[in-house]
């Protein structure tokens, strides 16, 4: 064991050390992680690390941090080695966490029942009337079977002693289930061997019983969905993680609506009744009407549905008030009043100031404590925590302290600064410890709370009190519970014998879900077509084609690039002059600028609108879209890319193109997510070509098998045209192919064709659905394209037009874009909230 | 004792057609020591599919509305009879020093006192800083009796204060206000009761109504053509006493009380959610006539 630092020294500084043990041996729950990374080859563990690294980054594993104005989303950062936790030591947190959730049950029983704790002073009622999260609302309201917490979490460290101290709990809305989870999936892909002989318990069974036990409660049937603030919120990678794992649609405020007390969720085929959400969304912010009136998050009338007991919300509202700072320092007494139990893990020593003894005793130890909002449970030392170091503040600071507990006492608490246990992180071949934070999450069943064989541990980025929020970079870990006996293999990714029903389709279609896919695939496709024009200018300015026979970069500038004001005019005529400088300038910019019609741009709102359909793609469709949008992501064909020219990017992304479209054409089932993909993707492609063949024929010029060529070249037809006709260009069958062709996947025709297959398979329940006419309306826009005669497309006027070619594209036009309103209208409208 | 019919008409002419809205409204005035809430109907066009009432954690009577036919122009009228007796006369060196007040505040509190300690409390919109201490602070000094504090802290912010109806709007916070130094009644009270709450004592927000037409030979008084808001302070041995900031008076016969709870938040006439309709106006007309 050479590779492993001495820390002997830890203890001494009152530390608890998880690797090594008084005398520096290695604890015998390591030994087996020890020996096995001490016997990897010096490169082995670095690139396990990377090929980690990787899969959280494909698989789009973020942390928001909503003030940093760098961009949304954050890559949540993963240490690979587990934290390793003893069969004995797993036994004693996880009742001690039980304990802990079965009590901070109680205690909001009692808040919004009888208030027995109150009443006999066993916790100070400023506690709860003074706790801005106490719902006035939500007084007397019981909750079904009496449950307010339907997840809870605990965050524990090791004192110098040994023993676990609860430094911070979560009863209203606990983060990090999803992360744990996805932290398993990675880690224990990285060390299959280890994770298999070590004995670790697994997590799926505690999952089962999370989500098979909220459903329970519920009465009537309905769905279960999952309510999050939405894509912005900092842990929205969670929520769409869990409502996938747990089989939960993904839901926004706005997709709920309240009537006859009763909650239900807009789909495609209207209005279906909800029994059962999971709530990620913060309590007072769940009803804008009768609780925080200055938001329109969450759903109005929510309360009064509660109240009326028709819907379960896990958790039940405003259970952040057990979650208090201040609460610790009453929790012993409590503990012993309504259970006659004593702690089993202790809290952080903490003392209120709400009375004139705490005040005294907490001026005598504030140099060595922190101060914080006696109600104030965000994480220590996080953009919104009030807490601050005693030993940082000048005198006039702590004058001040002592004005404000004097003046306003009941809202301070001071708490001692305990000092962390470490474990190891293992770098550059060698163990070094850091300290460790572990969250413990506890679920309610009938049978009482259990507590999950797992968690989340973070490690501090370095040794400072501040160190351990998630916002400030600690890494997180898995943690590896092990068995006292046999594991349990249940997995909720692979269903027990027991037999379910076969059904062929999920009913479930939110609105705004599908609205996100249909626009997804629009500016992926809007993506592409812009690609494609970009190439064939590209390709042109780079003078490696024959370009004498079609058409130069000028001519196609202007006619595509112009018109979109995505290239100058200057620029158009400079290089019809032969001065081509200002041009490629130009070009460059709009692939790779920031400007707002830019590719850049167009790849962001691909970006944007995925992230936001999170839930409803897969990680194969996911990492595609992640390739498509980030540029900096190694190809397939790395020695392409090298150039790392324009050009080389272009045919990049068009390959990346293919490989997200290819993968909902061969992957994705034929129901509504297909269907609204198909739909966006369709109608841009159509708009597109109809631009393209109004660009290239439309208008004859002189060079008329230049502009043939050109179009066939954009639309990836080149092939099919040398197969049918070789090199004789000429433009009705140059329009057939483009416009009229039903077999051509890049023919208007075969849009419109699939677009009224589509169209049909759309449900037709609601009433503006039925009046919509959308069917109708694509069959009208098709049998356009299907009666039209080709030659007289292609017949031209005095003016050297071809008018009726110029008519049928603008009939096309216009009604593919009727039809895209229709369609939004009627199926896609979450309609939005105002205050009155 | 004093008779009034209050008539309180709010009307919001939108866009656009709303589909649904959701309204939960405090327009049924509460009785109390000194007022009689004798009637009171509230008739809401178009006809709400849903209505109910219910008292709310405070005591005052909440109405809920849900109106489910398009509608592009909303009415509320709430019609009232009320009989208000006079405020007796407080004397202020017959109050308590304010630090002895809020000593009363510290553990052990009787549980006929939760009420009261709740009011003690920050909420949202009466958040305060130290700005607000600053400001409060001079008319604390110690030992002095509280009213005497309460009157001095109440017609310093009616001086300080511009009553401006542009300066403000009804998520106005009070640190906004107290950099402005410009508000309508209801931050004048937000104001008040931060400043209150700031030295640890007890204040809560009064939503009421003011005597439209003064008596023959007084003036009429400011905020009368709309709702009006004021604050009432926990001045033992008199209990809750009513402070009017925008006035600078004791409410006493002329100021008819609908509902009182921490902040606007809590008692505002009406707050609603509607699901479509886009921009809006809102037009308020109260009258109250002495009968």
């Amino acid at each position: 064991m050479a590779n492993i630092a001495p820390l002997f020294g830890e203890e001494a500084l009152g530390r608890y050390d998880e690797l090594l043990d008084r005398s520096g041996a290695v604890r015998p729950h390591w030994q087996r992680l020890v020996s096995s990374f001490a016997a990897m080859a010096p490169d082995e563990y670095r690139h396990r690390m990377e090929s980690a690294t990787r899969m959280v980054r494909e698989n789009g594993v973020t942390y928001n941090v909503y003030d940093e104005a760098s961009g949304l989303a954050r890559l949540w950062e993963l240490d690979i080695a587990p934290f390793v936790v003893s069969a004995s030591d797993w036994t004693a947190i996880a009742s001690a966490v039980t304990q802990r959730a079965r009590l901070a049950n109680a205690i909001l029983q009692d808040v919004y029942g009888e208030q027995r704790l109150l009443r006999d002073g066993v916790v100070p009622a400023h506690l709860v009337f003074g706790h801005p999260q106490y719902l006035r609302a939500l007084q007397g309201v019981r909750p079904p079977e009496g449950v307010h917490i339907h997840l809870y979490s605990a965050d524990l460290a090791r004192s110098a002693d040994g023993s676990w101290k609860v430094h911070a709990s979560r009863a209203d809305s606990p983060t990090g289930l999803g992360y744990a989870l996805e932290n398993r999936v990675v880690v224990s892909q990285t060390f299959p061997e280890l994770f298999g002989e070590l004995g670790v318990q697994r997590l799926a069974t505690f999952f089962r019983h999370y989500r098979d036990a909220v459903a329970g409660l519920a009465h009537g049937s309905g769905h279960a969905v999952l309510l999050t603030p939405g894509a912005y919120n900092e842990a929205y990678f969670e929520h769409a993680y869990l409502s996938r794992y747990l089989g939960l649609e993904l839901v926004e405020g706005d997709d709920l609506s309240v009537r006859d007390d009763n909650v239900y969720l807009r789909t495609l085929g209207g209005l279906e009744r909800v029994s059962v959400i999971f709530r990620r969304l913060d309590s007072n912010f769940a009803d804008p009407l009768e609780l925080r009136a200055d938001s329109i998050l969450g759903v109005p009338g929510l309360v009064e549905a509660i109240r009326a007991g028709n819907v379960v919300v896990a958790n039940a509202l405003g259970g952040s008030v057990v979650d208090s700072p201040a609460l610790d320092a009453y929790l012993p007494n409590v503990a012993r009043a309504l259970f006659g139990e004593e702690l089993l893990a202790r809290d952080i020593p903490t003392v209120w100031c709400g009375t004139a003894w705490g005040r005294a005793e907490s001026l005598a130890r504030v140099r060595r404590s922190m101060i914080r909002n006696a109600f104030d449970a965000s994480p220590l030392f996080s953009r919104n925590s009030s807490a601050r170091l005693g030993a940082d503040l000048s005198d006039e600071q702590l004058a001040q302290f002592a004005d404000d507990i004097e003046r306003r006492g009941a809202t301070f608490v001071t708490q001692d600064i305990v000092p962390l246990g470490v474990a190891p992180m293992f770098e550059h071949g060698a163990f070094s410890s850091r300290p460790l934070m572990l969250r413990v999450f506890a679920a309610w069943t009938p049978a009482g709370y259990v507590v999950m064989p797992g968690g989340l541990a973070r490690i501090a980025a370095d040794d400072s009190v501040r160190a351990l929020s998630m916002q400030s970079g600690a890494a997180s870990k898995d943690v590896w519970a092990l068995a006292a006996g046999p594991v349990d293999t249940f997995s909720l990714l692979r269903p027990p014998t027991a037999q379910i029903e076969i059904r062929r389709s999920g009913n479930e279609a939110p609105s705004r879900a599908m609205d996100n896919l249909f626009w997804l695939a629009r500016y992926a496709e809007r993506a592409e077509n812009t690609v494609r024009v970009l190439r064939a200018v590209v390709t042109r300015l780079a003078g490696d084609t024959g370009s004498s026979t079609t058409m130069t970069a000028a001519a196609l500038a202007g006619r595509f690039l112009v018109p979109h004001e995505l290239v100058t005019e200057k620029a158009f005529f400079d290089a019809l002059d032969g001065d081509e400088a200002l041009l490629r300038k130009e070009i460059d910019d709009v692939i790779f600028g920031d400007q707002v019609s830019g590719l850049q741009r167009l790849l962001s709102r691909v970006a944007h609108t995925a992230w936001a359909a999170r839930d409803r793609l897969s990680i194969d469709t996911w990492r595609a879209v992640y390739a498509l949008t980030n540029r900096n992501t190694p190809d397939d064909a790395p020695d392409v890319f090298e150039g790392t020219g324009a050009l080389a990017y272009l045919d990049m992304l068009i390959r990346r193109s293919a490989a997200l479209s290819g993968l909902a054409a061969e992957n994705m089932t034929r129901g509504n997510n297909w269907l609204f993909l198909d739909l966006g993707r369709r109608i841009e492609r159509a708009l597109a070509l109809c631009d393209l063949v109004r660009h290239t024929l439309a208008v004859a010029n002189e060079r008329e098998s230049g502009a043939i060529q050109v179009a066939l070249e954009i639309a990836d037809s080149a092939m099919t045209y040398a197969y049918r006709y070789r090199n004789a260009f000429q433009v009705p069958p140059a329009i057939d192919l483009l416009l009229l062709d039903t077999g051509n996947p890049r023919a208007v025709a075969f849009q419109l064709k699939a677009i009224v297959r589509d169209v049909a398979e759309l449900p037709m329940k609601t009433q503006s659905q039925q009046v919509g006419h959308t069917k109708a309306q694509a069959q009208g826009v098709y049998a356009n394209v299907y009666t039209a005669d080709v030659y007289a497309l292609a017949e031209m006027n005095a003016a050297r037009e071809r008018p009726a070619l110029v008519a049928l594209l603008a009939e096309v036009e216009g009604g593919i874009r009727r039809l895209a309103d229709t369609i939004g209208d009627a199926y896609l409208q979450h309609q939005r909230r105002f205050r009155a | 004792m004093t008779k009034y019919t209050v008539r309180h008409r709010t009307t919001y002419s939108y866009e656009s057609d709303v589909a649904y809205s959701r309204l939960l409204a405090h327009l049924v005035p509460r009785s109390t020591e000194r007022q009689d809430s004798l009637s009171t109907s509230v008739a809401v066009a178009p006809k709400p599919v849903t209505r109910f009432e219910r008292a709310d954690f405070f005591g005052n009577t909440a109405s809920w509305f849900i109106i489910e036919e398009p509608h592009a122009k909303l009415e509320i009228t709430a019609e009232s009879n009320v009989a208000v007796t006079p405020a007796p006369a407080f004397a202020p060196e017959a109050s308590a020093p304010w630090e002895a007040v809020r000593a009363t505040f510290d553990p052990p509190v009787e549980p006929g006192a939760f009420d009261v300690l709740q009011h003690t409390f920050d909420t949202l919109l009466t958040a305060t800083d130290p700005d607000v201490v600053a400001y409060a602070r001079s008319s604390f000094p110690r030992g002095r009796p509280l009213l005497a504090c309460i009157l001095e802290l109440n017609s310093r912010i009616h001086a300080d204060f511009t009553y401006d109806a542009e300066a403000t709007d009804t998520h106005t916070t009070v640190k906004d206000a107290l950099e402005l130094r410009a508000g309508v009644c209801q931050d004048l009270a937000h104001v008040g009761i931060a400043c209150v709450r700031s030295m640890g004592l007890a204040a809560r927000y009064v939503s009421g109504y003011l005597l439209t037409q003064p008596p023959p030979g007084r003036e009429r008084l400011i905020g009368s053509d709309a709702s009006h808001a004021w604050f009432s302070v926990w001045i033992p041995p008199f209990g809750w006493v009513d402070v009017d900031p925008t006035n600078d008076m004791l409410p006493s016969d002329q100021h008819i009380t609908l509902a009182w709870g921490r902040d606007y938040g809590d008692v505002a006439p009406i707050h609603g959610i509607i699901t479509g309709g886009s921009e809006h106006e809102v037009d308020v007309a109260v009258d109250v006539i002495p009968s």
